[in-house]
């Protein structure tokens, strides 16, 4: 939320490969990290570093916060009703609509710099493209190993045999 | 993928797949990381109902794991027993199944247990000591049925820790006393409480309501033969008037006298920001038709009235004085009883301005023009077909009128659709040319009481459907459904 005082103040965040970015402090402060970071230190002409964000990602984080500068701060409704929305807004879904490594690189700065909604768009992404798939498929989608030994496998199927279809 | 997603996002992820169990089980096989962070969400609730054709094949595995996870000592126990085979008691586990459940229903597991063991109260006994012993419940289900477990499990040792951080409990009226009672001294932070009335009210379940610390949610409901006085229990309702926000009552007994004077209770309930009444009758609403209309619950964003609704007069002036913050009004019209005219929808949106889900009928097209107009929040527009205007008027005035943030609507049907493919396309250009470009939903509820086939598939009419599909690729229409409810 744009607040008076901070309006029009910038802060400098620095990627991990050094690439500096001026942003407005209420673009920031869409990051909780970020938001606490600079009520604790003040106003500063020292840059943030960001050591788990690179320039590209930072750039489309940032992107993010700025179309929703103006959003209400989410409040702490517990995560049942979080999460009964599965729809994700026209906007955001463009945003998101990028290559499988940038949208899991999203995810992470989501949650490393903790803006929540960010991290909930990008988490309904993945789960609306797991939907529905077998194991096989997950794991030919996401390119994953499959560690089990067969054997494993077969038990953890047997166990849980009466989720497999209902 | 060269960028993998730790444990804590993908729990975030499977978070948003707990109720769909078939995927949920996909994820399992995945590989070891997908599979231990996918288990806890996939056990947390396991008394998801099913379909009666597949109901014995779940509970019959269910069983088996968890007969699989029962500790040595019980196993040899139900071996001595005759209850169990050798070979039964040989099977250990992957995981400790019980350990991620946070949710457990007694009459279920006693229905469970019933159907695949006909009536085996030593194994009961067994898996219910294993959940006290294993288990950090957050959610108890507990009816009186004649297949619910008749056991003492709360005096199980641990039982304790189990339900120490209970916050949500449903349960019927006339549970044994001792259970509520035992209860009341472990359980402070029930959060939602959901009663169902029945016979007689156990003494303690007052001590208990008194006992907590933070009760936010209150479900009441009187069943079609419950002659159940609930006098003697409001006083400890009342205790925690400032702080439950959100309060359901359902009331389908047919028994008048029973009621008379004992729903105006809810007027002290001044916090309140969801109410929901469910009255199978329009003389239900007598008793509270005079204090309604007084009430001022400041905080209110959501009512609801699913079956039947109280006097229009006495709705206005309820909506004059609590309109104002309303985000989602739910009005229900069946026959015979429908309304004449668009009077109080006009009134709705003249004192509900922030509406953001309206629920109602309407008569004439200008009156939901006006609506529109007025109530310039609003997202979603929910409507019987049948009973008021036809389809094509709904879909001219909402591409036409409806204000900017406006992106669903939700149609009712008892019978069939009259949409053509036409009316679709003209719809669905006129949508494209709006200003504010935001792509639609769009939901047809069937609600036929004959469960059939050929009524869905009426609506699921071929042409419409290629039409639908040709406007989602275009990016004009999000999301199309139909359900049967």
């Amino acid at each position: 939320m744009t607040s008076e005082s901070s309006e029009g103040k910038k802060v400098t965040l620095k990627s991990c490969d050094d690439v500096e970015f001026k942003v407005e402090i209420p673009v920031a402060s869409r990051s909780i990290l970020l938001k606490n970071m600079i009520e604790d230190v003040g106003e500063t002409d020292q840059s943030i570093p960001l050591p788990n964000v690179n320039e590209k990602v930072l750039k489309k984080v940032l992107e993010w916060c700025q179309h929703h500068v103006n959003d209400p701060q989410p409040t702490n409704d517990d995560d049942d009703s979080r999460r009964r929305n599965t729809e994700i807004d026209d906007w955001d879904q463009r945003f998101l609509n990028v290559e499988q490594d940038m949208l899991f690189e999203i995810i992470l700065a989501a949650n490393y710099l903790d803006i929540k909604p960010l991290l909930d768009i990008g988490c309904k992404t993945v789960a609306n493209m797991i939907k529905g798939k077998s194991p096989e498929e997950i794991r030919n989608t996401f390119n994953i190993v499959n560690d089990f030994t067969p054997e494993e496998e077969e038990q953890i199927r047997k166990e849980n045999e009466w989720a497999e279809d209902r | 993928m060269s960028c993998q997603l730790p444990a804590d996002c993908l729990n975030e992820i499977f978070e948003y797949l707990e109720k769909d169990k078939v995927t949920l089980h996909s994820c399992l096989l995945v590989n070891r990381l997908w599979c231990e962070i996918s288990v806890r969400i996939l056990w947390r609730n396991i008394w998801i109902p099913v379909g009666y054709e597949h109901r014995l094949k779940v509970e019959t595995s269910i069983l088996n794991t968890l007969i699989a996870c029962l500790p040595n000592k019980s196993k040899t126990h139900l071996l001595e027993k005759g209850i169990l085979n050798s070979t039964q008691i040989s099977k250990s586990c992957f995981f400790d199944y019980p350990s991620f459940c946070k949710v457990l229903s007694i009459h279920m597991i006693g229905q469970m247990i019933i159907d695949v063991f006909k009536n085996q109260k030593y194994l009961a006994k067994e898996i219910m000591k294993m959940f006290m012993t294993r288990s950090y419940l957050k959610k108890l289900s507990y009816y009186n049925n004649p297949n619910t477990l008749n056991l003492s499990f709360i005096r199980y040792p641990r039982a304790k820790d189990c339900f120490t951080r209970l916050t949500k409990l449903t349960c019927s009226s006339d549970i044994k006393s001792v259970f509520f009672y035992k209860l009341s001294q472990i359980s402070f932070n029930i959060q939602s409480l959901t009663i169902e009335f029945n016979g007689t009210i156990s003494e303690d379940l007052k001590n208990l309501i008194i006992s907590q610390n933070n009760l936010k949610n209150l479900s009441l409901s009187q069943p079609f033969f419950s002659m159940t006085d609930w006098s003697d229990i409001i006083p400890s309702l009342i205790k925690h008037s400032n702080t439950i926000i959100k309060l359901k009552i359902y009331w389908e007994a047919c028994n008048l006298l029973i009621r008379t004077k004992k729903l105006s209770f809810i007027t002290k309930f001044l916090n309140l920001q969801e109410l929901v009444l469910s009255f199978q009758r329009n003389d239900h609403f007598d008793e509270i038709n005079n204090i309604l209309q007084y009430s001022i619950f400041p905080h209110l964003q959501i009512l609801k009235f699913p079956y039947r609704y109280p006097k229009v007069d006495i709705l206005i002036k309820f909506l004059k004085n609590n309109g104002k913050n309303l985000k989602e009004f739910y009005i229900n019209y069946t026959l015979p009883i429908l309304p004449v005219n668009d009077l109080l929808n006009l009134k709705i949106s003249r004192y509900c301005p922030n509406l953001k889900l309206l629920s109602t009928l309407f008569k004439k097209v200008e009156s939901l023009k006006i609506f529109f107009n007025r109530c310039q929040q609003l997202e979603c527009f929910e409507t019987h077909y049948n009973y008021g205007l036809s389809e094509r008027d709904i879909l001219g005035a909402l591409a036409e009128y409806s204000p900017k943030n406006f992106f669903k609507l939700k149609l009712l049907y008892y019978s069939y659709s009259q949409l053509t493919p036409d009316d679709l396309e003209e719809f669905f250009i006129n949508w494209k040319n709006r200003l504010q470009q935001k792509s639609f939903y769009f939901t047809m509820i069937g609600k036929f009481n004959n469960i059939d086939d050929s009524y869905i598939n009426r609506l699921k009419n071929d042409e419409n459907m290629k039409m639908i599909e040709k406007y989602k690729k275009l990016g004009i229409i999000k999301k199309f459904e139909i359900i049967n409810h």
